[in-house]
C-alpha cells in the first residue's frame, strides 16, 4: 500500500517537473539555414517573401498573453519598415501568416530607434520583406520524370519556396531564378522508382541560365546530363 | 540719576515682557501643547484630519503646524497621519478654531483609520529628514499624489527607492519629486527599477496593498559581438521566467534597454533582470526584489 502511495506521489512529482520544463520560457533564434531546410519563405497567398531574420518562443501562453515579449529590430540598411512584415509560422498550411499584432512601430530607447512589435503567443516568428517583382518562372522535367516534392533555396534573396504536388513543370514564383540558388526535388520514374536530388545548383540543372543572364519569366528545360 | 535707573530697569522689563508675549503668541503645535497654551482634538476627515484648536491664553496665538508632524492613534494597528503641508492657525484669546490638515500615512502596513476617528494622541515631529523633505516638496502641491506618499514611506517604513513609483503622478510632478528627493539624500542609492503595488478599491494613495503588481525600470549591458539579446527576469538560480525584449542583432557597444513585467503572479522574492545572448551567456543584469 505504502509503496502504491509513493509511487503516486513520484508520478505526480515526475508530471509536474516535466509540465514545467515543458512551460519554461525559451527564445532562439531562427536562421535562414533553417528555414531552407524547415520551412519556406511563402505568406498566407503562397507568395515568397524575403526572410530576414526569425526567432521562436516557447512558454506558458497564459503569461505571454498578460505580458507580452517585445520584439525589437535594428533597422536594416535600404530595408523600409513599411516593407516588412512580423510573421507567424502555421505548420498546418506551411506558411507565414500575418497576426494581431505583426505591425512593426518605431520604438526609442533613449537615443537609439528600433522597429518594434509585441508578441502575445509562442511559436516561430520570422520578420520578413515582400518581393516587388512578381512573375513565374517554370522548370520543365524531362520526360517520363515527374516531381513529387521540391524547395528552391535563394540565399541571396532569402527566399525558399517548395511544392508538395506531384508535376512535370516546377512552378516557381519568382519571375528570375539565381543560377546559384539550389533545388533539392524528389523525382519518381516512369518505373515507379523514388530519387532525390539535394541541393543541385541551378547554373548546373539549367545549363542555358548562363545564356540568357536578363530572362524574366521563363519556361527552362531541366537537363540531368550534366549532373554527376 | 534715581529716576533714570528707575527708567532704565521700566523699558528693560517692557521689553522682556514683550519678547515673552511675543514667543508664547507664535508657538509649533508641540511646544503650544506642552506649555498648555492651547487644546485641540483631531477627527479623521477626508483626506486628512479636522484639527480643532482652543486658545487657553489671554492674548492671541499664531498656532504654527508646519508638515511633518505625525499625529499617532491610539491603535497603533491604525495609521498615523503625517501633516503633508504646512498650516498656520491664527486664534484670538480664548478663541477656538477648526481646520483642515492635509495628511498622509506615517506606517504603510497600519490599517485605514476610518472617517470620524477621534483616539488620536498628541502629536509628535517626524525624522528631521523627513520634516526637511516635505518642507522641500511643500510648493509642488504633491500632497494627493502616490509619489508624496511613497516618500513619507520611505522614511517611516524604510521603503526603498524601488517603491517611488509615479502611480498618479504625472511625469513632471514625478520627476520634480525625484529630483527634490535626490537632493536631499544624496546617499540613497537608485536600484533603477520601480515597483508598481497594487492600488487600493477606492484609489486611495494611502493604503498600501503589499501586493507588487508590475516592475519597469532599466537594464544596462555590453555586447562585444553582433549577437541577438534577450531581456528576461530571471529567478534566483538564473531560470528564465519571462521573456521580456528579444533585440535582433545587436551590433557591439554598451546600451541600456527599459523593461517593464507583470509580477504579480510571482512571489515575494530576489530576482533579475539579465540581457543574454544567443549562447546565454549574461551580458547585463540587474538585481531586482519583488
Amino acid at each position: 500500500m505504502n509503496i502504491r502511495i509513493i509511487f503516486s506521489i513520484l508520478l505526480v512529482h515526475v508530471g509536474l517537473q516535466s509540465h514545467s520544463q515543458t512551460n519554461m520560457p525559451c527564445v532562439r533564434e531562427i536562421s535562414f539555414e533553417e528555414v531552407a531546410a524547415r520551412f519556406n519563405t511563402h505568406n498566407d497567398k503562397r507568395a515568397p517573401m524575403t526572410f530576414l531574420s526569425g526567432f521562436s518562443v516557447e512558454g506558458d501562453a497564459k503569461s505571454l498573453t498578460k505580458n507580452p515579449m517585445q520584439v525589437m529590430f535594428n533597422p536594416i540598411a535600404n530595408v523600409q519598415r513599411a516593407d516588412c512584415e512580423l510573421m507567424r509560422w502555421d505548420p498546418v498550411t506551411r506558411v507565414w501568416a500575418k497576426f494581431s499584432g505583426n505591425q512593426l512601430k518605431k520604438s526609442s530607447e533613449g537615443s537609439k530607434m528600433f522597429w518594434s512589435a509585441g508578441i502575445d503567443q509562442s511559436g516561430i516568428f520570422a520578420l520578413m520583406k515582400e518581393i516587388p517583382l512578381h512573375g513565374e518562372t517554370n522548370l520543365h522535367l524531362p520526360e517520363g520524370l515527374t516531381s513529387e516534392e521540391w524547395r528552391y533555396v535563394q540565399p541571396n534573396l532569402g527566399v525558399v519556396c517548395e511544392s508538395y504536388s506531384h508535376c512535370q513543370t516546377l512552378l516557381i514564383p519568382l519571375p528570375a531564378l539565381s543560377p546559384m540558388a539550389q533545388i533539392t526535388m524528389k523525382l519518381r520514374k516512369v518505373g515507379g522508382t523514388v530519387e532525390t536530388i539535394s541541393h543541385m545548383p541551378m547554373g548546373v540543372l539549367v545549363g542555358d541560365f548562363w545564356k540568357k543572364p536578363d530572362a524574366v519569366n521563363q519556361t527552362w528545360d531541366i537537363s540531368f546530363a550534366s549532373v554527376k | 540719576m534715581r529716576n533714570l535707573k528707575i527708567i532704565f530697569l521700566g523699558v528693560v522689563m517692557g521689553l522682556a515682557t514683550s519678547v515673552a508675549f511675543a514667543y508664547a503668541a507664535h508657538v509649533d503645535i508641540g511646544e503650544a501643547l506642552k506649555r498648555n497654551i492651547i487644546r485641540c482634538q483631531a477627527v479623521k476627515a477626508g483626506s486628512g484630519i479636522d484639527l480643532t484648536v482652543s486658545n487657553l491664553l489671554h492674548d492671541s496665538v499664531y498656532l504654527e503646524i508646519g508638515s511633518g508632524w505625525i499625529f499617532p492613534t491610539a491603535d497603533p494597528s491604525m495609521q498615523p497621519q503625517v501633516v503633508s503641508r504646512s498650516h498656520m492657525i491664527c486664534l484670538s484669546e480664548g478663541e477656538e478654531r477648526r481646520a483642515r490638515l492635509l495628511t498622509l500615512c506615517g506606517n504603510a502596513p497600519g490599517r485605514v483609520v476610518p472617517m470620524g476617528y477621534a483616539n488620536f494622541l498628541k502629536p509628535a515631529l517626524g525624522k528631521s529628514e523627513m520634516v526637511a523633505m516635505l518642507r522641500e516638496l511643500e510648493p509642488y502641491k504633491l500632497d494627493r499624489k502616490n509619489i508624496a506618499q511613497s516618500i513619507v514611506w520611505h522614511y517611516t517604513n524604510g521603503h526603498s527607492m524601488a517603491n517611488f513609483h509615479p502611480g498618479n503622478s504625472n511625469m513632471e510632478e514625478y520627476l520634480t519629486a525625484m529630483h527634490v528627493f535626490q537632493v536631499n539624500e544624496p546617499s540613497v542609492v537608485d536600484p533603477g527599477y520601480r515597483i508598481r503595488y497594487r492600488e487600493s478599491t477606492n484609489q486611495d494613495a494611502a493604503v498600501f496593498s503589499g501586493a507588487s503588481e508590475e516592475i519597469e525600470g532599466h537594464v544596462s549591458f555590453k555586447v562585444n559581438e553582433t549577437t541577438n539579446c534577450l531581456v528576461a527576469l530571471l529567478d534566483q538560480q538564473g531560470k528564465v521566467l519571462k521573456p521580456l525584449k528579444y533585440v535582433n542583432e545587436q551590433q557591439p557597444g554598451e546600451f541600456e534597454l527599459s523593461f517593464n513585467s507583470y509580477v504579480f503572479d510571482l512571489p515575494k522574492g530576489n530576482y533579475s533582470v539579465a540581457v543574454l545572448d544567443k549562447n546565454g551567456m549574461t551580458l547585463g543584469e540587474l538585481p531586482v526584489e519583488i
